[in-house]
């Protein structure tokens, strides 16, 4: 079952979230902020990671170069809110690899993830 | 009228738990936001992260009305936060009105009905927030929509290489790359263009090289985007594969596809995919200022309705906790100074009078301790939600199937025990999944169901609340354990075979020991169980296993309802009184000093053909042996906890009270043998006697 990082600061989308993934077969773990996940990232070695930007500790953009540190194929799909287009524009250049705008829509969070992981 | 959310009554209750914290955070931080003279970027950040935070929750479950305004707040927000506007009251003013709003907007959540709240008059408000030197808003995340005439036209394209990139192709051709023109073009207003084109081209570079396109990346990056996308891309995949990756990219209105060539008007094969639908623009969230009905001022619209619930700070409630434990002290010395009286005077009026007050006074005061116990209980449902998950995922690691039952999700328990049982549990669940439960074809090998059943009960006992978790595995081999005890050290052999199973099994709370031969990433190493134990008892708890091998292992965690007031035994010792916590204690003895054997140099009493091990708290508290002059008569207190039973030699029994728990203060500290200290009836203080240290003790 491939395994899915959920980095949100709020409790309430990462349950949203991880409901939907869950019940399209993905397995999928959690994390509060940026120095979380890059933890888990090293414990779990998730197939994918979605990474919200604005967290409090460490943020998703710090999280996105230091992951990317430890493992460059490492696959991070950026979860942003409308008006944060620079910051993903630097994230995708720090290596993330698509992002969604929030809020989500389920279909779409699945098409994205889907191609990155077949 | 109902809002149509879209969120689940569980995720609603913990969406508005969020939103409160939120906007306590706003509350506070915008107040010392203002108080502060020099501009604290931290706490900016947190009021904007809070902000943030709620824009997103309340969009995705579509209420649209908070996720706008709080769209407008964050902008004004973000402007603060890079120093475009600076903190001015009235500027504090609209974002305090601004929170207003917002709960009345929470609160239409609560009541599942649209209030008439209008928010035109603060979005207007938000959206003019101006100072001089302001940069004009930019609008950057709202691109101009150009009109795409005809998505299925067969228009003629093209992309113009220099020599160089032309000489690149020449090359990759020979190598036989195919060199592929693709043409996209993008939904009308998708979210941040530019950074999709740049993710766009990013995902063809995946195929192969992209020699060239037109927006270039650079351009991208500076957002000279437009709504069409062409690009060169050379790669060794064929056509199909081309068409896929367009078909998984987001955002994409039209593609087509053609062989490149340098008269690129005799191009062959031309295609169109078309992507999967996507949900339009009319989930965006609108710009400020627009949309909102006309109607009432905010203000009036602010008015709150009735709310069934207050927020109350847990500070609040500790010391309210606090103050009632007081009251408990002057309810026991209240009565103590009656009986004086009654005693001492004859029951005049007046002292009648007062003895009825005081019987009134207690009364209540019991009241109140039962309420405010109340108000600091939760149902442990907040905490066991998370484990079926976690069950579920575990035992997917481990190759296990588990069918995982909890009951008693509604029991309810002080809210600080709570916060400390949790890790506990998640251990001794793990450990259950781990190494209780046999993997599917063990458990058919032993006639077993391939299912392993794994209980978590929460009961209400007596004082108590108890926890129990059961699993029908293999169980914990009491040999196996002195085995382990005995290669780490912790026991000696001798000791080991004097040990009863129980006592064996009890072995794994020792810190240092781990029975399984390999540690998995999930639980063995060696760590936990002591911590476990330890955890409990910081809470007054108890922890006992029962286990059969090759049936099951039972853990039964009993819990006290709140920390901060116990029933207790008082017991004297050398004048001075002492409180054994009652639920340790399981009964007390009357016996004559030459019932007292010697067992290894150590003194017991047998109770009931067992072996009791005897500790005279006089020698532990007091240093002072005991005396030839000593009494013939002992009292023995007989405790137990986590199974391990023993009696304390004191010199008499006092009686049983509640008592409030006050700790020892932190200029004196840990003291061994003792977990705090309390007032009793005649004010004096007697110190309680910390039991798990005690058994510790005796038993190393």
């Amino acid at each position: 079952m491939p395994k899915v990082l959920l980095v949100d600061d709020a409790a309430f989308m990462r349950m949203r979230c991880a409901k939907l993934l869950t019940e399209n077969g993905y397995s999928v773990d959690e994390a509060e902020n940026g120095q979380e996940a890059i933890e888990k990232y090293q414990s779990i070695k998730p197939d994918l990671v979605l990474m919200d930007i604005t967290m409090p500790v460490m943020d998703g953009l710090t999280a996105v170069t230091e992951i990317k540190k430890i493992d460059p194929s490492a696959k991070i799909v950026m979860c942003s809110a409308l008006g944060q287009q620079n910051t993903v524009m630097t994230a995708i250049k720090a290596g993330a690899k698509d992002f969604i705008v929030k809020p989500y829509q389920p279909d779409k969070i699945l098409t994205t993830i889907k191609r990155f992981i077949d | 009228m109902g809002l149509n959310l879209d969120a689940s009554p569980e995720e609603l209750k913990i969406f508005l738990e969020e939103v409160e914290e939120h906007f306590q955070t706003l509350e506070e931080d915008l107040i010392r936001l203002e108080k502060e003279e020099e501009f604290n970027e931290d706490l900016m950040q947190e009021i904007f992260r809070a902000s943030h935070t709620l824009k997103g929750s309340s969009a995705t479950i579509g209420h649209h009305r908070m996720a706008k305004l709080t769209h407008a707040m964050e902008n004004v927000l973000d402007k603060l936060r890079k120093k475009q506007l600076s903190v001015t009251s009235n500027l504090v003013d609209v974002l305090f009105e601004c929170l207003d709003c917002l709960r009345v907007l929470r609160d239409e959540i609560i009541n599942d009905e649209e209030s008439d709240l209008d928010l035109q008059e603060i979005l207007e408000k938000l959206g003019t927030v101006k100072e001089p030197g302001e940069i004009p808003a930019a609008t950057t995340d709202q691109p101009a929509a150009p009109g795409i005439s005809c998505i299925w036209a067969e228009t003629d394209f093209s992309i113009e290489l220099t020599w160089e990139e032309k000489d690149t192709l020449h090359n990759a051709i020979e190598q036989r790359l195919h060199p592929y023109l693709v043409r996209l073009t993008f939904e009308v207003e998708p979210e941040m263009l530019a950074v999709r084109a740049f993710v766009t081209v990013r995902a063809f570079e995946e195929l192969g090289e992209v020699v060239k396109s037109n927006p270039t990346e650079e351009e991208i990056e500076k957002e000279h985007v437009t709504d069409t996308l062409v690009l060169l891309l050379l790669t060794k995949e064929d056509e199909a594969r081309v068409k896929k990756l367009v078909g998984e990219l987001s955002n994409i209105a039209t593609c087509q596809i053609k062989l490149y060539s340098h008269d690129t008007t005799k191009s062959h094969p031309e295609s169109g995919v078309q992507p999967q639908e996507e949900a339009g623009p009319e989930t965006k969230i609108k710009p400020v200022g627009n949309g909102a009905k006309p109607g009432e001022a905010a203000k009036n619209g602010a008015a709150k309705k009735a709310n069934r619930t207050v927020r109350v700070d847990v500070e609040l409630l500790d010391s309210l906790m606090n103050l009632v434990g007081e009251l408990v002290i002057d309810r026991t010395r209240l009565f103590q100074i009656l009986g004086n009286l009654e005693i001492n005077y004859e029951m005049d009026e007046v002292s009648q009078d007062l003895g009825r007050t005081s019987v009134h006074i207690a009364r209540v005061t019991t009241q109140l301790q039962e309420q405010i116990m109340k108000a600091r209980m939760l149902p442990v449902e907040n905490l066991f939600n998370k484990f079926p998950r976690m069950v579920r995922d575990l035992s997917q690691k481990a190759g296990k199937e588990i069918d995982f039952v909890m009951t008693g999700q509604e029991t309810e328990l002080d809210r600080s025990i709570i916060e400390e049982i949790g890790d506990p549990l998640i251990h001794l669940l793990r450990n259950a999944v781990d190494h209780g439960i046999e993997p599917p074809d063990a458990r058919e090998a032993g006639g077993k169901n391939r299912i392993g059943k794994l209980k978590l009960q929460a009961s209400h006992e007596e004082n108590h609340i108890v926890i129990t978790i059961n699993d029908d595995g293999r169980g914990i081999d009491a040999e196996t354990v002195k085995k382990s005890g005995v290669k780490k050290g912790l026991i000696t052999e001798e000791q080991a075979k004097r040990l009863t199973d129980k006592e064996a099994i009890n072995l794994i709370f020792l810190s240092g020991l781990s029975t399984v031969a390999n540690v998995t990433d999930v639980s063995g190493r060696g760590v936990g169980m002591d911590v476990v134990r330890n955890n409990i008892e910081k809470i007054n708890g108890a922890i006992e296993i029962n286990s059969v091998v090759g049936q099951g292992t039972e853990f039964k965690i009993k819990l006290p309802l709140t920390l901060a007031i116990i029933r207790a035994l008082l017991v004297s010792i050398e004048k001075s009184v002492y409180a054994i916590p009652l639920s340790t204690v399981t009964e007390t003895i009357r016996m004559q000093k030459d019932q007292i054997e010697f067992v290894n140099n150590r003194e017991v009493i047998v109770v009931r053909g067992k072996v009791l091990p005897l500790l005279r708290l006089k020698r532990v508290f007091t240093g002072i042996n005991f005396t030839d002059e000593e009494r013939e008569k002992l009292f023995v207190v007989v405790v137990n906890l986590a199974g391990q039973q023993i009696g304390f030699v004191v010199d008499s029994l006092v009686g049983e009270q509640e008592i409030v728990i006050k700790s020892l203060g932190k200029y004196i500290g840990d003291v061994q043998g003792i977990s705090g200290a309390t007032i009793l009836g005649d004010g004096n203080v007697a110190l309680i006697v910390d039991v798990s240290n005690l058994i510790k003790k005796i038993a190393s």
